[in-house]
């Protein structure tokens, strides 16, 4: 099966510091499913960001769990270079209007018209968005994780903002796939 | 009743970093776990120290520890029971 990883610069495992050799099969034991070989469907590109994507082969048997796949076996092939730092801001500034967009509906009167009209990150950082608002508070944090062009931390309260409406759960996917569709679009993965 | 996300706070995560590292987490909570660290720089660094830090003591044995080092540590340990708490002036 083909599938993507995203590891930390010089193709690392970001949590375990393991160093992957490109078209070399890693191999992890067959009957220890929790240290298997983790890999990305497209859906799950968003949950996992990190410097360097890479397009990757698993072996069989894949299991496949909400968040990713598994496999006891997998190689990297090739690195999708699309996937840089231009994306990455490029990628961190749609999360961050986007939640602008979600949240606007739920911010208070006083402020909804000027944040509605900034036309910069840096123009709604400037307004106090947050006066007794979650959503506010969230959309603060999104500018700011956004403005320092961290795409993870931002993504990830992108949705969590989105899921702060009353949507729970439902929600957070809902803009998890999004910005899945966002990345496989600007990335050309299929 | 509405799910809610998965995640980990950064407490919790601290909580159970020793758990991760020793692989006896779920699979579940090993999923959340490393979620968290998906988008956290902050326990990406704490987790990378705990490993450094389990590396290191790992390689410690009292034979390998030179007896002033040896002394300095057990002198070290008296007075914290006593109460002074860390390192003195």
């Amino acid at each position: 099966m083909i599938a993507f990883k995203f590891l930390a610069a010089g193709a690392v495992a970001p949590f375990t510091g393991f160093r992957w050799s490109r078209g070399q099969w890693v191999t992890a034991p067959a009957d220890r499913s929790d240290v298997w070989i983790h890999a990305c469907r497209l859906a799950d590109l968003p949950y996992w960001l990190d410097d360097e994507l890479w397009r990757m082969e698993l072996d069989s048997p894949v299991h496949e769990a909400r968040y990713q796949i598994a496999s006891p076996r997998g190689r990297l092939l090739e690195r999708v270079e699309a996937w840089d730092g231009l994306l990455a801001v490029a990628y961190t500034h749609a999360c961050a209007w986007r939640a602008r967009d979600v949240a606007l509906p739920q911010l208070a009167p006083a402020v909804r018209d000027a944040v509605a009209r900034a036309a910069s990150l840096e123009a709604i950082r400037a307004i106090d968005v947050a006066p007794g608002s979650l959503v506010g508070a969230y959309l603060a944090d999104v500018v700011k994780w956004g403005q320092r062009g961290l795409p993870a931390m931002t993504s990830y309260v992108s949705a969590v903002l989105a899921s702060s409406s009353g949507g729970g759960l439902a929600a957070f996917e809902s803009e998890r796939a999004w910005q899945a569709r966002w990345l496989a679009e600007r990335l050309r993965l299929e | 009743m509405k799910l809610s996300v998965p995640d980990l706070s950064c407490r919790e995560l601290v909580e159970i970093v020793t758990d991760y590292l020793e692989a006896r987490l779920s699979v579940e909570d090993r999923t959340r776990f490393e979620l968290h660290l998906g988008y956290c720089e902050w326990c990406r660094t704490y987790l990378r120290q705990m490993r450094q830090v389990r590396d290191a003591t790992g390689e410690l044995t009292e034979e390998s520890l030179a007896p002033e080092a040896k002394n300095a540590l057990l002198a070290a340990f008296r007075d914290w029971k006593r109460g002074s708490g860390g390192e003195k002036p």
